[in-house]
């Protein structure tokens, strides 16, 4: 199953590239005041972060793969490939007089990510449940309240890319459990812990304040209009998370969960 | 009440238009709904394979993506699409709650080609045919 899912994922992947140079209308993108350029520039920089670390794990997984894994091979190296274009397309959107580095970012989940990873299953389940599929809800929201063309068509084309490599997550854990099905214990563990890091980040980071302006238009509305809309797009992940996660057998999510993410 | 035949058309003019092949392959079936009835469309490679007739309740369920409308929101959604008022499905979806999935890994599959089935959606939009007539 996995490998046939992953040549479909393949053909799919080669007929749905993009290139940041030549499909994005750069020249759309119009100077906005400067509480939302600010807020945009943090929210591109953290999401290119994450594209590093997907180019990362994917790197791993390919080198764990037996040279026989020919397809799947195929289709990480073209997510690994999305993923490069993911990074560019963000770090091109965030200015440079802001100081990448020195952005606070969302540490807690990717310490939790690189934790332990020899091993791969877990590593692939922090990937898919606590980034991924986060940050397609994130993209979703961030298509909806995009200020030009050009992000509008990045966050379209990004949309496609991850859900092609977090379907292609999903199948390979479904497939590891019908292999383990005691594996189910570990990955509600890691979900549960996973959704702790998460809730640190979302508390402490610059994220959440510079994506509830955007969404509000501004930081006088942040609280009023932006963070209404930012609890929306947290119930809205929970909700597809605790999908997955009964789809794959999980019956007991923390139920807590939803409530502490949510900022108050 | 909507009988879906500003779809069909929308149909045939994908399968003739370049540019949604350049958005390249999709094999998918997709349902587009108003109260019991509508199209079952079933995208496969570079073009729309079949377009069929649901008339019955009980086959709704077995679509792995269905969009659900009223004729109203229909014919709401399609105008403010052709004069880029609205968003797309996906985002209209935030707040409307129009698609239903069989599984969380439909819904990542219409992520997976939301830029294809958008593009037959706005070719109905754009169809030089009065939607409001045709619709309600």
């Amino acid at each position: 199953m996995y490998s046939e899912y992953a040549e479909v994922l393949v053909d799919e992947a080669s007929q749905r590239r993009w290139t940041c140079s030549s499909d994005v209308a750069w020249q759309t993108i119009v100077p906005l005041p400067v509480d939302i350029e600010i807020a945009l520039g943090q929210v591109h920089s953290e999401l290119a972060k994450y594209a590093e670390t997907d180019v990362e794990i994917l790197n791993i997984w390919l080198a764990s793969l037996a040279d026989d894994s020919v397809v799947a091979k195929q289709f990480l190296d073209s997510a690994r490939y999305d993923a490069m274009q993911r990074a560019e397309a963000w770090y091109l959107r965030t200015p440079s007089k802001l100081d990448r580095q020195s952005l606070p970012s969302h540490e807690s989940v990717d310490h939790y990510l690189y934790e332990n990873d020899r091993d791969l299953n877990d590593t692939l389940t922090k990937l898919a449940f606590i980034r991924n599929i986060f940050l397609l809800v994130n993209c979703e929201y961030l298509l909806r309240h995009a200020y030009n063309k050009a992000d509008n068509t990045i966050f379209s084309y990004v949309i496609q890319d991850l859900a092609r490599l977090v379907s292609f997550v999903i199948i390979y854990l479904k497939e590891r459990l019908n292999e383990q099905p005691q594996y189910i214990d570990r990955i509600q563990s890691i979900v549960n812990i996973g959704l702790i890091k998460l809730r640190q980040d979302l508390h402490q980071s610059t994220f959440k304040e510079s994506i509830t302006i955007v969404f509000a238009g501004g930081r006088a509305n942040a609280r009023k209009l932006g963070l209404p809309i930012f609890n929306e797009l947290i119930e809205e992940y929970c909700q597809r998370l605790f999908s997955f996660c009964f789809w794959l057998g999980i019956k007991q999510t923390s139920p807590s969960s939803v409530s502490e993410l949510l900022i108050k | 009440m909507t009988d879906f035949s500003w779809l069909e058309l929308a149909c045939l003019e994908f399968n003739q238009d370049s540019k949604c092949r350049q958005l390249g392959r999709a094999t998918i079936e997709v349902g587009f709904r108003a109260g019991d009835h509508g199209l079952l469309v079933k995208f496969h490679g570079d073009s729309i394979a079949s377009v069929q007739r649901i008339e019955n309740r009980d086959a709704w369920a077995a679509i792995p993506l269905v969009i659900t409308m009223s004729p109203r929101q229909w014919s709401f959604y399609l105008r403010r699409r052709r004069t880029k008022k609205e968003s797309s499905l996906m985002v209209f979806n935030l707040r409307n709650r129009v698609l239903k999935f069989r599984n969380p890994l439909d819904h990542l599959h219409f992520q997976r080609v939301h830029l294809t089935i958008q593009a037959l959606v706005d070719l109905a939009a754009n169809l030089p045919i009065s939607l409001d007539r045709s619709i309600n």
